[in-house]
């Protein structure tokens, strides 16, 4: 209880100042916003968080590694126990033969997805409203309506806000995963390392007879073998357009889940502020545990199923 | 019906039609993994992870559903 205290405490403040920021709409897009113009790059506020999240990681990971002892306590213990166990989940789907070389790149990502997360959900969530005022950029559309609409309506109905009556609010933080490049991005990382493990498991020609199989034309000696093989041929062109899919399907899992969350709690913490937002922020913590956990351990059954041979059940005794 | 209208209704399908299929989906696999747990406890870590494998599977259409209502709504 006394640990948690601090946390409560900061939870509070960022409670209580967010009231001092009222913005007139929630304050969502469904891509992230460009803060600043760095020479060629738009810095988002998406990127902003992940750096942020880069550097927490790296500063608590350089930490509780730098001094270690053959007793580990504190953070040391820590980290241990969370690389342990992820090492030992990871052992329990791939096998003991290649735990070593798939649990790197999962792991980084799980990491890295669930402290950015957290960041977004407990950070970037309460402090939506603290950013950037940028002019309203009005399409032909909204510009005709709001032209149609008469001017009291146009006026705002109390309240005050800290951007002007024609801008809209850019906040400094969201969830990185909230942005389809970054999951994109990790989703494409995922699976190009799953076509290096089957290549390098398998060989250039073992991997590609998962996707092109003609063993059934070799073997086929009547009219219904060929049709038989035909069959076979389709099922493999069809595993071929599931390795593409993956990516997409990793790509909007993820982003659906915390763009949703996101969207959800912004919106709600604008019709009711405080009190029914808290208990769904809880149930946004395990959503967002749950599919950082969910990107790891299905780019683990992935890879696991990528060095498997075409048709190979014969490793399978335990 | 107007563009905006029909905007707001093909959200409002297009994330409640996509929700049906991973619900029934959803409750098969937790169903599937109460009676092996019930049957099996000493295997109920594993059957956990797998269960929300599963679960992440099938719920993946539900948030491709609201993917595209999200995108009717912002974007068109």
């Amino acid at each position: 209880m006394k640990k948690a205290l601090p946390f409560i405490l900061v939870a509070l403040v960022l409670a209580v100042a967010s009231m001092f920021l009222p913005v007139e709409k929630p304050p969502t897009s469904l891509s992230a916003e460009t803060l600043v113009h760095i020479g060629p790059l738009n810095l988002t506020n998406s990127m902003l968080t992940a750096w942020i999240c880069t550097i927490i990681i790296a500063v608590f990971f350089f930490m509780a590694t730098s001094k270690m002892q053959l007793k580990p306590s504190g953070s040391q213990n820590f980290v241990e126990f969370l690389v342990e166990s992820i090492y030992n989940l990871t052992e329990s789907v791939s096998g003991p033969r290649d735990v070593s070389k798939f649990f790197v790149i999962p792991t980084t990502i799980f990491i890295f997805v669930l402290v950015t997360n957290f960041f977004g959900l407990l950070i970037g969530v309460p402090l939506v409203s603290l950013g950037l005022c940028r002019d309203e950029h009005h399409t032909e559309e909204v510009e005709a309506i709001q032209e149609a609409a008469p001017p009291a309506e146009r006026e705002r109905t109390g309240g005050w806000s800290t951007c002007g009556p024609d801008q809209h609010i850019i906040p400094f933080f969201r969830a990185p995963a909230a942005d389809l490049n970054f999951t994109f991005s990790l989703a494409i990382i995922t699976q190009v390392a799953a076509w290096t493990f089957g290549f390098m498991a398998l060989g250039f020609g073992g991997y590609m007879s998962k996707f092109f199989i003609f063993e059934g034309f070799k073997k086929a000696k009547s009219g219904m073998d060929y049709a038989l093989g035909a069959i076979d041929f389709l099922v493999g062109l069809i595993e071929l357009l599931s390795e593409f899919v993956k990516i997409i399907a990793y790509t909007f899992r993820l982003f659906g889940n915390i763009f949703a969350g996101e969207v959800m709690l912004v919106v709600i913490m604008f019709l009711v502020p405080l009190f029914i937002v808290t208990p769904l922020i809880g149930f946004e913590i395990f959503v967002n545990f749950i599919q950082a956990f969910v990107f790891y351990i299905l780019s683990v059954a992935f890879y696991t199923i990528a060095v498997k041979p075409h048709g190979g059940h014969e490793e399978e005794a335990h | 019906m107007d563009v905006e209208a029909a905007k707001l209704l093909a959200a409002g399908l297009a994330v409640g039609l996509g929700a049906i299929g991973p619900g029934i989906g959803i409750g098969v696999v937790a169903s599937g993994a109460l009676q092996s747990m019930a049957r099996n406890p000493e295997m109920s870590g594993q059957v956990l992870t797998y269960m929300f494998v599963g679960i992440a599977f099938s719920e993946a259409l539900a948030i491709f559903g609201l993917v595209f209502g999200l995108i009717f709504l912002f974007v068109l």
